[in-house]
């Protein structure tokens, strides 16, 4: 006779959903992804022929406008996570503050590729040194991951405000998007500085 | 192969790869700048994936306790 052992239960609002812990492992897999490119890059930066930095003849990355770019993503991430908490009554304010977030997002986004457009046109472009090489790589590959950010921030923030998706699918893309928000002064601090 | 034997053996192995690593022009250059920087990337990529283990399980952890 087979002797079944009850298996030890979680209470169904405590379970985490799969869309969180997906997120959170995705996450974690990013970093490292992040991390390598800013190791690589900081090495690159090290042994730089002479110690210059950015090598002569390149031009200079927009510092001053990039930081107005860091604040409004910063800002983002601020007023969603109070949205979130103003999120159980679904008021006005609330859904305010997560509508703007988004904008914000997306007018980071916007701004960087005008930025992208003048270093283009300045004769910074992907093989014309390893700053180039690096520069394109590293906030191209963000650049890339807010617009993911974005795309499943409005599309979950959507189907939670029609029911037709689980609050905990939001969730997961508030997630992301945090961790989208929180790595960018890192790198601006990494690349630009 | 004995306890004893398996320690000789890795103990030499590690002596002699450290004089093998210090022999590499780019990793240790007589610039200590440069020396710092490899270091200080190394501890990050190696400490980074373990924190984020313990930050996930942390996170588990207080999630079910």
């Amino acid at each position: 006779m087979d002797l079944v052992l009850p298996l030890p239960t979680v209470p169904e609002t405590r379970r985490l959903s799969n869309a969180v812990l997906g997120t959170a492992i995705f996450i974690a897999a990013e970093t490292m992804f992040f991390a390598a490119l800013i190791s690589a890059h900081t090495i690159a930066k090290a042994t730089a022929l002479g110690g210059v930095w950015p090598p002569p003849g390149q031009p200079r990355l927009p510092v001053e406008r990039t930081a107005v770019n860091t604040a409004a993503l910063l800002l983002s991430g601020v007023l969603l996570w109070t949205g979130n908490r103003l999120m159980p009554r679904f008021s006005d304010t609330a859904k305010r503050c997560i509508t703007w977030a988004i904008l914000l997002g997306a007018a980071f986004v916007s701004l960087q590729g005008v930025e992208w457009v003048r270093l283009l046109r300045e004769g910074l472009t992907m093989t014309s040194s390893s700053h180039g090489g690096f520069f394109y790589l590293i906030i191209g590959a963000h650049a890339l991951h807010v617009v993911g950010g974005l795309i499943a921030l409005t599309w979950a923030y959507w189907g939670t405000l029609r029911r037709t998706l689980a609050p905990e699918t939001f969730t997961a893309a508030r997630f992301f998007w945090y961790f989208v928000v929180l790595l960018w002064p890192v790198l601006y601090w990494r690349v630009y500085l | 192969m004995s306890f004893a034997g398996r320690l000789l053996i890795t103990t030499g192995a590690f002596l002699l790869s450290g004089a093998g690593a210090l022999a590499c022009p780019a990793c240790m250059s007589a610039d200590p700048k440069t020396a710092g920087t490899y270091l200080g990337m190394t501890l990050m990529m190696s400490a980074l994936p373990l924190g984020l283990v313990a930050a996930l399980a942390y996170w588990l952890w207080r999630h079910y306790s």
